[in-house]
């Protein structure tokens, strides 16, 4: 249904669909089950190479509060469910874009609440979440309004960065004080992108908001179907035509801090003695009362050499951009994707054993096995997953040097 | 007492590079062949210590990795038993295993482009697909924990440093540590290896006393090391290093869309291809500030 947009699967031919699974010798259908989730993982993997993605993305994350969020289709029930892979989407969210910003908007009675600010620390947004599932779902949801609301900031940051807005939306229907077509025409002159992921069913306006904005929009088959969906919005998007491209200014603060055990002053450190002395970082001066925030320790901005206990921040002095280089290295597999290793037969193979993992192939459980196309190494199905799903790094292609 | 295997997968830098120079010099350092020695009497002592205890030995060159023990051909792990008799033959095998595998790997290096740096990062990702398939092995209910070692000698190689990171970053969310030790200068990469992922980091003051350091710090996993006096932790330096002229940088300019890192303004991204505008780079910078004063005063 996502791939075609004109047509439904209803209206689409009748298809034999259980011809597909063939039963074998023994009449179970586990093999035929297994290849075709093989293929499937397989082809979720495949990426496209060298495209250019949105890497700094500030996302406003709408989540409906009405009435149709009491329903109980998903277990516990709407509020409950998706609150948590919302929570589970936030840490996902922050391990592919490491630099960038998430806020959280709740719309119900009609109106919108700003639950939290674009900001980039995990942890305090998954904390505020926490508390919505104690909140009561009345009435019914603004779409306009929580537009208009992330409208508001969006329009605001940088034109490097890509500006997205995420619905949640358990309603049918949308209460707003105006026209929406006219807040949707804004949104697209502003280039914010818009996507809906629907818990009931589909409707016709939150396709129309993503299609004008080129957003995602996905209705939920059931829970899992739905933790899919947010993972795929949990990845950068590939940028949009107008998009700009800028250099950001970055600081690279250092750690700087007395050991715990024994008072002796670490050695790396050359700098004078004004740093070592217990003080308050900057992240935490806010809060007042507690000792939170109050150490020898922490990240020191180089340029007005304020002090935070957290990476990455803004410097809120001279609001530099503060990250360690482990961050940014975090997403670089987005841009040097690996290529997909081709499916060869195993007496095409000269290497008996997969290169990875060392496991000496067998006739029976391997009639495939997976060729890397630059090193011609020869991979079992377990290791290609996980060199394309989790390392990013073809161990044979190392010899070769960085991959270009 | 839990019966949870305890798998430790060692890599060892096998590349001659740093040795080269101490064939000639006087018995006082640590030459080729007491280091592999040290690692056998190490890998043993690890195998008798617990027996839930199992090893792997990767060795590495300057550009060929190979799986040392257990043997590639023979698959089949060979369990240790409690009796004496028995568990001095699990350790003959070992001794005979590594030896047999050692001399034919070190015989078929190639001689002709010794590199100072080694296959590290490959034995690495090799060691993590690894450990990714025993970990799919696993029977439900079974409890067994992870570890890699890896003892360097030669410098790091900048080129390995995306690479190196990936496999780190891996490591990390299949909660296996990654302990290093390195007899050479300090390792940047291999500190921040450790520091991710919470292992322990040594760069061993004295080459002669390998052995004592190997056994003082990574014979024992996790809950021992709470109970041991442990080598005080230095901060590890995250700076990166410039994509332009590869020199540690404090404040840098960062692609927004590839996040390449540079440590100057240039015109032209050298990773995407994107065009800056310079001008741009002023208004981006005001809009933050304008948008952050706004916030405020509302
Ligand atoms: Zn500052
Ligand atoms: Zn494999
Ligand atoms: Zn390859
Ligand atoms: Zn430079
Ligand atoms: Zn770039």
């Amino acid at each position: 249904m996502d791939d075609n947009d004109d047509q439904y699967r209803w209206e689409s031919g009748y298809e034999r669909t259980w011809e597909v699974i063939q039963e074998d010798e023994s009449g179970s259908i586990t093999a035929t089950v297994n290849a075709i989730n093989q293929k499937n993982r397989r082809k979720e993997l495949a990426q496209l190479p060298n495209v250019r993605l949105g890497m700094m993305r500030h996302l406003y994350l709408v989540l409906d509060m009405s009435d149709a969020m009491k329903d109980q289709d998903l277990r516990p029930n709407r509020l409950f469910c998706s609150i948590e892979l919302l929570k589970e989407f936030i840490f996902l969210y922050f391990d592919s874009n490491p630099i960038s910003q998430i806020g959280i908007i709740i719309t119900r009675k009609k109106r919108t609440e700003k639950i939290s600010e674009l900001a980039g620390n995990p942890r305090s947004h998954v904390a505020l979440l926490e508390q919505l599932k104690y909140q009561e779902c009345e009435g019914e949801a603004s779409i306009q309004n929580a537009l208009e609301m992330g409208l508001q900031t969006l329009k605001h940051m940088p034109k490097y960065s890509s500006r997205e807005m995420l619905f949640v939306l358990g309603c049918l229907t949308t209460c707003d004080p105006g026209n929406i077509s006219q807040t949707i025409k804004i949104c697209k002159e502003n280039e914010i992108r818009c996507s809906v992921i629907s818990l009931s069913a589909e409707v016709r306006i939150f396709r129309k908001l993503c299609v004008d904005t080129k957003g995602l929009y996905h209705v939920i088959v059931d829970s899992s179907h739905f933790q899919e969906l947010l993972q795929i919005h949990s990845r950068p998007l590939p940028a949009l035509d107008k998009f700009e491209s800028s250099l950001v200014r970055m600081g690279f603060p250092k750690y700087r801090t007395y050991t715990t055990s024994n008072a002796n002053i670490s050695s790396t450190t050359t700098s004078s003695t004004k740093h070592e002395k217990a003080s308050m970082c900057m992240c935490h001066l806010e809060q007042r009362g507690g000792t939170n925030g109050f150490s020898i320790g922490g990240y020191f901005c180089p340029t007005c050499e304020s002090k935070y206990c957290e990476l990455p921040t803004e410097c809120s002095i001279c609001h530099l951009t503060l990250v360690s280089a482990p961050h940014l290295a975090r997403s670089y597999h987005f841009l040097f994707p690996i290529e997909q290793f081709i499916e060869i037969t195993l007496d095409k193979s000269i290497s008996k054993k997969c290169f990875a993992c060392q496991h000496i192939f067998d006739e029976q459980k391997h009639k495939n096995i997976y060729q890397c196309t630059s090193c011609k190494n020869v991979f079992c199905f377990e290791c290609d997953l996980f060199i394309h799903g989790t390392i990013f790094t073809c161990p044979g292609c190392i010899r070769y040097g960085q991959l270009k | 007492m839990s019966s949870s295997i305890k798998h430790l997968v060692v890599i060892i830098d096998l590349n001659p590079f740093y040795w080269s120079d101490k064939i000639s010099s006087t018995t006082t350092t640590l030459n080729f062949k007491q280091y592999l020695k040290i690692i056998i009497q190490f890998c043993n002592a690890y195998i008798a210590f617990d027996i839930n205890h199992r090893l792997t030995i990767i060795g590495c060159s300057n550009n060929e990795t190979c799986f040392l023990y257990p043997d590639p051909t023979n698959e089949s792990l060979i369990i240790p038993t409690v009796t004496k008799t028995n568990l001095f033959e699990q350790l003959f095998v070992i001794d005979r295993v590594v030896e047999n595998n050692l001399k034919e790997f070190i015989e078929n290096l190639s001689p002709q482009h010794i590199s100072s740096g080694s296959m590290i990062t490959m034995a690495l990702t090799q060691a993590l697909c690894y450990i990714n398939r025993l970990i799919r092995d696993t029977l439900p209910g079974e409890k067994n924990s992870f570890r890699i070692l890896i003892i360097q000698t030669t410098t790091d190689t900048s080129k390995q440093y995306m690479n190196f990171m990936n496999a780190v970053f891996t490591s990390e969310k299949i909660n296996v540590p990654i302990d290093g030790c390195i007899l050479n200068n300090d390792s940047s990469l291999l500190q921040q290896a450790c520091d991710l992922t919470s292992g322990i980091y040594l760069r061993v003051p004295d080459p002669n006393g390998l052995l004592q350091y190997l056994l003082w710090l990574y014979l024992t996993d996790k809950e021992v090391r709470k109970m041991l006096a442990l080598p005080t932790k230095v901060a590890v330096d995250y700076r990166p290093a410039c994509f332009c002229h590869h020199k540690l940088i404090d404040t840098g300019y960062v692609c927004s869309v590839c996040l390449s890192i540079y440590c100057d303004n240039t015109s032209t991204c050298s990773t995407c291809r994107s065009a800056f505008d310079i001008n741009n780079q002023s208004i981006s910078t005001s809009n933050g500030i304008t948008d952050s004063s706004r916030r405020q005063i509302r």
